[in-house]
């Protein structure tokens, strides 16, 4: 029994190996240890922080670029959220150079020794001493190509940082709260149902006759399955949803259904087959699970949003340490209502 | 075992929690449901452990509408098109959420989304295995292979719009897979490979938690998805591609892609190493696609052998007939007088070859024809290695699992297929624009929405695909149906009973008297769409049954027969407004007794369900732009294909459902 429990044990041990969740939570891991490993912890938020100034210039440059690549003359709305992303960049890339990321980066040592070798003495072949040249000239700074290396290089990290830590049964359910319109049930109804078909002439007369017998019976599951004209799917004691009647029989059946107090068969209900005659079992009011019944689901949606959040709060607590300011073209400035809300941050 | 498997309750909740102490992390998994079927009761019915039984349990089987091919952005070509969906994504599309589509604005915002009008049931993401890794490298400043030609090429191709040839950026990842020997690009994966396979193994793991947290374990099984992948062999620039698609949770720790192996043969025997043989509870199956721009390969047989012909009947009981690049299953002139074999068919013969209007491609393209090569096959090596079964997809490469209603089509190719005027263009280098289509939907009879008894339908062939609407059909033989079938109130039942269901085999019928009780009789029994709110569904027009057989000299023939429904009905469709012209049938049913049988050669048959005319997808583009035609020139520049006498305006939807086999001697 022992040797059983324990073969028992290293298979769930061997399968849980196996889980991604794991290995999410396994690569999240490794990666935040390899960034605190280099020493670099986060920028202190010290006084160094100079304000971010959008000019009027650069405005106007985000506008022309977003023109040139959608074709679509940018509204005021857009305007706001191209400078707001603007912003959000500096601060990334203020982070990225307060944290080293720059350092023994080979994208940006690539990157400045080929802009050194245009400036340089044609015959200097030696990239470190182009690599120093370059430094020494300041060429890193307000470089486009740099600039959008380090920040998307600190966006990476952001991102993974989300992937830090087991979620709670609280933090679970808490997700789950968040998400009900995504886990909740629908109402589901139990369903026979007595089919006449539009292919027979006398379907419809037959249908309405066949409502008084049905409701007179006191047990009619007995014959239930010898009346009336076939459908292709199961007609008896189905569990079914007000969506799924849609899908199957259109909205006439689904609605009539609807209204129908169970236990009493219903009057004909046209559809595009025919004319159905329904009795209502039983009904189970919508319902959001419990947490044990959506465990995975739940597990595996939470870490994706952290994923994803964990960069977006991040970005938005950088660019909340700055004080910014835009030099707006004429026409774009903030309406009276958004100024605080733009300032505000 | 005599009852269910009770769902993970609080006695399963402590135990994970004393493990957690111990195991740290390991708590987080425990509670992940493993799969382990479990016969549970004398009726049959199967339900793994870790997810309850569903509410909704059809004992005669029900249809469930859903598909079996999606890409997402973790396809390198769904990346260069500027798709930034990923399998999350997909799966909430569909399930009914929006889905954001290129292009997209600025500030990452997406300036286009789209909807189904109806959820599906199911849904697989097939990503294409090879380049799990490479695009995530190329987006990378912080990786080796970042400043490299092929990433620069990659990134400066992501997005181009249609016309402007194929990107380098494209042909730097797709090079390797038209060569009989590729090998990983060292300039992006580094000389290792490292880069490239530590990237590929958390979008694999990504792949399995997106299908992990869209399948639906509780009662009310509202969804089901498949971890599964795209094989994408293009040896010498023709289509070998399959999808693979995993039975449950259970898969190996990476997919088997073209550069772990070259051929069918070889990714046969990886599947069975890597999952069948390498993990317990792991199954796994293959269905070929695209057979149309296949170049004759796909269903080739020169030397094939019994074994071999075994073997690829073991592995793939499944083809996908119909997709975004084109309908599969016949052509006109090939082998075929079947006038309704001329449906969406696209003018490649390769999947590497340019445009060709004029071109013939090889007979073995269609899977009618290979059906009966199948045939062809048995008589002479014993072993019919084609009896497949017939499932569609969107080949999605937007995240558009399920899309494939005409008039709401997006695109299925990203960012150059985001604009009317673009879907409406002709590519001319690969299949898409003007020649492509929504796609095609899997239709499985199962007893319940769970991945245990639709992959059991899967497998057993119980499965129809639809040119993209959603019609039910039924389709059984036997020996003993009754001739008024189509009037018993319990149909299913009684069919079930004295026939086999759609994928199945009839035996010869040794204990029968001669003719005409040896004459196996089959029956189709066809409901149309009932459309969505706003959205009528199209009536029937006809019932058609596709008999191909193969006689004594190993000559194959093929007749198709109307069975039900009216060819001539007169319905037709306003291509001005596109509403729907006559009346047609809300359902269909029929027995139908072969004529002619001739109990001694092996025979398919299978049933096409043919609707009214409705508009195709460019029409209800055209319809929506107000365009006017004088002569081939349009009233909106760009909109040129709705005056092209060559672009249908209307089609036929339709429904295949898979073929049921007759076996002399057996």
């Amino acid at each position: 029994m022992r040797g059983e429990g324990e073969g028992r044990a290293r298979r769930r041990f061997a399968r849980a190996l196996r889980d991604p969740a794991l290995h999410f939570a396994a690569i999240g891991a490794l990666l935040f240890a390899a960034g605190r490993a280099t020493g670099l912890a986060p920028a202190a938020a010290d006084a160094t922080r100079a304000p971010i100034v959008v000019s009027a210039a650069q405005v106007e440059k985000l506008l022309a670029n977003y023109r040139a690549a959608t074709g679509l003359v940018p509204t005021r709305a857009d305007a706001h959220a191209l400078v707001e992303r603007e912003i959000e960049t500096e601060a990334l890339y203020r982070e990225a150079l307060a944290l080293g990321l720059d350092r023994g980066d080979r994208g940006v040592a690539w990157r400045l020794i080929e802009k050194m070798s245009f400036l340089a003495d044609e015959h200097e072949v030696d990239r470190h001493a182009l690599l120093s040249q370059a430094a020494g000239l300041a060429l890193d700074e307000d470089d486009l190509v740099v600039r959008r290396l380090l920040v998307e290089k600190m966006r990476l990290r952001l991102r993974h940082e989300g992937s830090i830590g087991t979620p709670t049964d609280a933090e679970l359910e808490g997700y789950l709260a968040a998400h009900a319109d995504r886990f909740r049930q629908p109402a589901r109804l139990r369903l026979s149902q007595v089919f006449f078909s539009r292919s027979r002439a006398a379907a419809r007369e037959d249908a309405a006759a066949a409502v008084a017998p049905l409701r007179a019976d006191a047990a009619p599951a007995q014959d239930l399955a010898t009346r009336g004209d076939p459908l292709p799917v199961d007609r008896l004691a189905i569990w079914t949803t007000q969506q799924d009647l849609v899908a199957r029989f259109g909205s006439a059946v689904a609605t009539g259904v609807a209204a129908l107090p169970p236990g009493v068969w219903s009057d004909p209900i046209a559809s595009p087959y025919g004319w159905h005659v329904l009795l209502v079992h039983e009904r189970v009011p919508e319902r959001l699970p419990a947490l044990a019944e959506v465990r995975g689901q739940a597990l595996y949606g939470l870490l994706a949003d952290r994923r994803a959040a964990a960069l977006l709060a991040s970005t938005r607590a950088l660019r909340a340490e700055y004080e910014v300011s835009v030099e707006w073209p004429p026409g774009l400035e903030p309406a009276a209502a958004t100024e605080t809300a733009e300032s505000g941050s | 075992m005599s009852r269910l498997l009770p769902v993970p309750g609080p006695a399963v909740r402590r135990g994970a929690a004393g493990r957690s102490r111990r195991l740290g992390l390991l708590a987080l998994v425990s509670l992940m449901p493993l799969a382990q079927g479990v016969d549970c009761s004398n009726s049959g019915r199967v339900v793994e452990a870790g997810r309850q039984p569903c509410l909704a349990y059809h004992p005669s089987r029900a249809p469930y509408f859903g598909e079996t091919h999606t890409h997402t952005t973790y396809s390198f070509d769904g990346v260069l098109v500027d798709t930034r969906t990923d399998p999350r994504d997909a799966y909430a599309f569909a399930q009914g959420g929006p889905l954001a589509l290129p292009p997209y604005d600025a500030s990452g915002q997406p300036l286009r989304s789209v909807q189904l009008q109806r959820p599906i049931d199911f849904a697989v993401v097939t990503d294409h295995a090879e380049y799990f890794g490479e695009p995530l490298v190329c987006l990378d400043p912080t990786a080796a292979g970042y400043f490299n030609l092929p990433c620069i090429l990659f990134r400066s191709s992501i997005g181009t719009a249609p016309g402007a040839g194929l990107p380098p950026g494209f042909l730097f990842f797709a090079n390797e897979l038209i060569s009989a020997t590729p090998t990983r690009n060292a300039a992006i994966c580094g000389p290792t490979g490292a880069d490239c396979r530590v990237r590929s193994e958390s979008v694999w793991l990504d792949i399995q938690a997106a299908a992990e947290e869209a399948y639906d374990r509780t009662s009310a099984c509202s969804f089901t998805s498949f971890v599964g992948y795209e094989w994408t062999a293009n040896t010498s620039q023709k289509n070998l591609h399959r999808n693979v698609i995993f039975r449950n949770e259970i898969v190996p720790a990476a997919p088997t892609s073209y550069f772990d192996a070259q051929t069918p043969a070889q990714l046969w025997n990886a599947l069975q190493a890597s999952c069948i043989d390498g993990i317990p509870g792991c199954d796994v199956l293959a269905i070929p696609h695209n057979s149309n721009v296949s170049g004759g390969v796909m269903f080739e047989t020169t030397g094939a052998t019994a074994a071999g012909n075994a073997q690829r009947a073991k592995w793939e009981p499944l083809v996908e007939i119909m997709q975004h690049k084109g309908d599969s299953e016949c052509k006109a002139g090939l082998g075929t007088t079947d006038e309704l074999c001329s449906f969406e068919k696209i003018p490649f013969q390769a999947i590497g070859d340019p445009r060709n209007p004029g071109g013939t491609p090889p007979a073995l393209n269609f899977v009618r024809n290979a059906l009966l090569e199948g045939l062809v096959q048995e008589q002479q090596t014993g072993v019919n290695p084609y009896r497949f079964g017939f499932v569609g997809g969107t080949d999605t490469h937007s995240s558009a699992a399920g899309g494939t209603e005409e008039d709401n089509y997006a695109g299925h190719l990203g960012f150059t297929e985001s604009s009317p005027e673009f879907r409406l263009s002709t590519f001319n280098l690969v299949p898409g624009g003007i020649d492509a289509n929504p796609g095609s939907l899997t239709v499985l009879w199962a007893e319940e929405n769970s991945r245990e008894s639709l992959w059991r339908a899967m497998k057993r062939r119980e499965a129809y695909a639809t040119s993209g609407t959603r019609p039910t059909v039924r389709f059984f033989g036997g020996y003993s149906l009754p001739a008024d079938l189509c009037t018993q109130p319990d149909y299913a039942g009684t069919a079930y009973a004295n026939g086999v269901p759609m994928g199945g085999e009839i035996p010869q019928c040794t204990a029968c008297t001669p003719t005409p009780p040896d004459t196996p009789k089959f029956s189709v029994f066809a409901l149309q769409d009932p459309g969505s709110p706003g959205h009528p569904g199209t009536a029937l027009q006809r019932v058609q049954i596709v008999k191909g057989w193969v006689d004594a000299g190993g000559v194959t023939h093929e007749q198709v027969f109307d069975v039900a429904g009216d060819a001539l009905n007169g319905a037709s469709v306003d291509t001005g407004t596109c509403t729907p012209q006559g009346a047609g049938f809300a359902s269909l049913c029929t027995v139908w007794q072969v004529p002619g049988f001739d109990p001694s050669q092996p025979a398919f048959y299978y049933a096409r369900v043919v609707e009214n005319p409705s508009c195709r997808w460019s029409q209800h583009e055209c319809v929506r732009a107000g365009v006017t035609c004088s002569g081939t020139t349009p009233s909106v520049a760009g909109y040129g294909s709705c005056c092209d006498p060559a672009v249908p305006k209307t089609i036929q939807e339709r429904a295949w459902t898979s073929p049921i086999w007759y076996e002399p001697g057996a």
